[in-house]
């Protein structure tokens, strides 16, 4: 599957998904970063979506309070 | 330079104990070094004169009456400015934090103060800790003392010359991609990334909390094991941090390395990266085996994606961290930084979360490959210090590429599976500008690290050598 380049209207188009103003100047380096890290994040995605990693999960845990009594042994 | 200056951290607190130099003695050294270089460095944003000739003076006076405070009794040491000191300016770098006065110590200033260390000041850094050159926009670009035309790296690029530049005995950094290890390579000093919860992250200022840590940065494996003793252990403020007990590191160090197994991945530690560099770090690796170390081959299947991961991350966590005042105050920061906070606010979640998966596949094959091996060893950096204001690398000749993405090729790894890695000096390109080898190693088996990068200095002088300031 190929990643097509992002441009300035589909940085403001994410830009707006996120509720997040971005003045027109801002557009295009948003974009050309975008358009450089978003093919090698898809790939790592269709990757990890294989079934040889299907009972991976992510390192997101609990983070336990060292003080609170539900630690307590 | 100043003998004072030349002393390692160990042998300044070995005379400290001995009375043989005092406390006030090398404030002064550092203040006066501080003075006459860092104008042009940039390596510091706030200096302490007067709170450290204060300190300095109650620590003389304590020697003096018999009383010892611990190991870094009257030691100057810096602190990364995202390290919250109690009611002294901690600005990580930004205009946004531009005037904030922690009300508290972060727990590695507690723990650092209770072993004695005077801070001399606070360090520059990239801003919020999100950048490897240490350009910043703010405070100054901090610049290499071994070239002032070449980048520090970061985004502890202020430790790092601090250290290398003699301006202190030992510097506090943090490192969530590379920030202690990139540094401390590129200006020719040890530096270590603890494992994920070894120090305690309390009172510092996040960047990205899944891989955030505090680590030493100095100009000797010994003094790093020194200062990181200070540093390390359980903290029931940080909720990442382990109840696990620390080594004696000082204990540690001697041992050698005969019969350690060294890892090596092919087709990805010396790949892509620099002649210079890969000949330091292969010859660094000889250097082991005349040890009576033994290398050995390890495929790490799916190393390869790690830069993707490791940007993901970086990017998704410090975008939540800031999403407030990107909204509020967008203008304060600075427009690398900016760009970066606001391309992390359009990533998918099930990017963040399959770049979170992968963290547990590199992590249970490392797990699975430390079998055979005791540590693993490559460069820190595929490249020495670039220019100045570069955005852009060449690794291949006539192949630009991202500086971020080049920069992190082998740091990330350690950042991503939360194990313990320590960058050692060994060996200067043709440039005469330092280059570094990056040890990892098993789960808080940082005492490992540490014997390991002991014994290479004791045949080896890349860390004796010391930059001409001008």
């Amino acid at each position: 599957m190929n990643d097509p380049a992002l441009g300035a209207a589909d940085a403001a188009m994410l830009a707006a998904h996120a509720a997040l103003p971005l003045q027109p100047e801002r557009l295009a380096a948003v974009a050309a970063l975008l358009s450089a890290w978003l093919p090698d994040a898809n790939a790592l995605s269709r990757k990890m979506s294989g079934p040889e990693h299907r009972m991976l999960m992510p390192i997101t845990v609990f983070a336990h309070s060292h003080d609170a009594a539900e630690d307590a042994t | 330079m100043s003998e004072l200056a030349n002393l390692t951290l160990a042998q300044a607190a070995r005379m400290v104990r001995d009375r043989e130099v005092s406390p006030v003695e090398l404030v002064e050294a550092a203040l006066a070094r501080i003075e006459a270089h860092d104008g042009v460095l940039k390596s510091f944003i706030s200096v302490f004169e007067e709170q450290a000739r204060q300190v300095a003076r109650a620590a003389e006076l304590l020697s003096d009456a018999g009383h010892r405070l611990g190991p870094l009794q009257g030691i100057p040491i810096a602190l990364k400015d995202n390290v919250a000191v109690r009611g002294s300016r901690t600005t990580a770098g930004s205009k946004v934090l531009a005037d904030w006065l922690p009300e508290a110590d972060a727990t590695v200033v507690t723990r650092l103060r209770q072993a004695g260390a005077i801070f001399i000041g606070k360090t520059n850094m990239h801003e919020f800790a999100w950048g490897g050159t240490s350009a910043n926009p703010h405070y100054g670009a901090v610049r290499n003392p071994w070239d002032t035309e070449r980048f520090p790296a970061g985004s502890s690029g202020g430790s790092g010359v601090a250290v290398a530049a003699r301006f202190c005995w030992g510097a506090v950094g943090t490192d969530t991609g590379g920030s202690i290890r990139l540094p401390a390579a590129v200006n020719g000093i040890v530096g270590l990334r603890p494992s994920y919860g070894r120090v305690s992250n309390h009172g510092v200022v996040p960047l990205a909390w899944s891989m955030d840590t505090v680590g030493p940065m100095t100009r000797t494996v010994e003094d790093c094991a020194l200062l990181f003793g200070a540093m390390a252990g359980f903290d029931a403020k940080d909720a990442a941090s382990s109840t696990r007990a620390c080594d004696d590191y000082m204990q540690a160090l001697a041992g050698g390395c005969r019969n350690l197994r060294i890892g090596i991945v092919p087709g990805y530690f010396f790949e892509h990266l620099q002649a210079p560099v890969r000949e330091g770090v292969k010859a660094a690796l000889d250097t082991f085996v005349q040890l009576g170390a033994h290398l050995v081959d390890v495929d790490i299947l799916n190393i390869h994606g790690n830069i993707s991961a490791q940007l993901t991350i970086e990017s998704a966590e410090p975008s939540t961290y800031h999403q407030r005042m990107l909204r509020e105050r967008p203008e304060d920061f600075g427009d690398d930084v900016r760009t970066l906070l606001e391309v992390g606010e359009m990533l998918l979640a099930t990017h963040y979360l399959q770049a979170q998966r992968y963290r547990s596949l590199l992590r249970s094959e490392f797990i699975e490959a430390f079998r055979s091996v005791d540590v693993f060893i490559c460069p820190t950096v595929p490249f020495t210090a670039t220019a100045m204001g570069e955005t852009s690398v060449e690794i291949e000749p006539g192949q630009p590429e991202d500086m971020l993405s080049a920069i992190m090729q082998f740091t990330g790894i350690a950042s991503l599976t939360g194990l313990p890695s320590l960058n050692v000096p060994c060996g200067f390109d043709p440039d005469g500008m330092p280059m570094g080898m990056q040890i990892i190693g098993r789960p808080f088996d940082e005492a490992t690290l540490l014997r390991v990068g002991h014994a290479f200095q004791q045949v080896t002088q890349f860390h004796e050598m010391a930059p001409v300031l001008a």
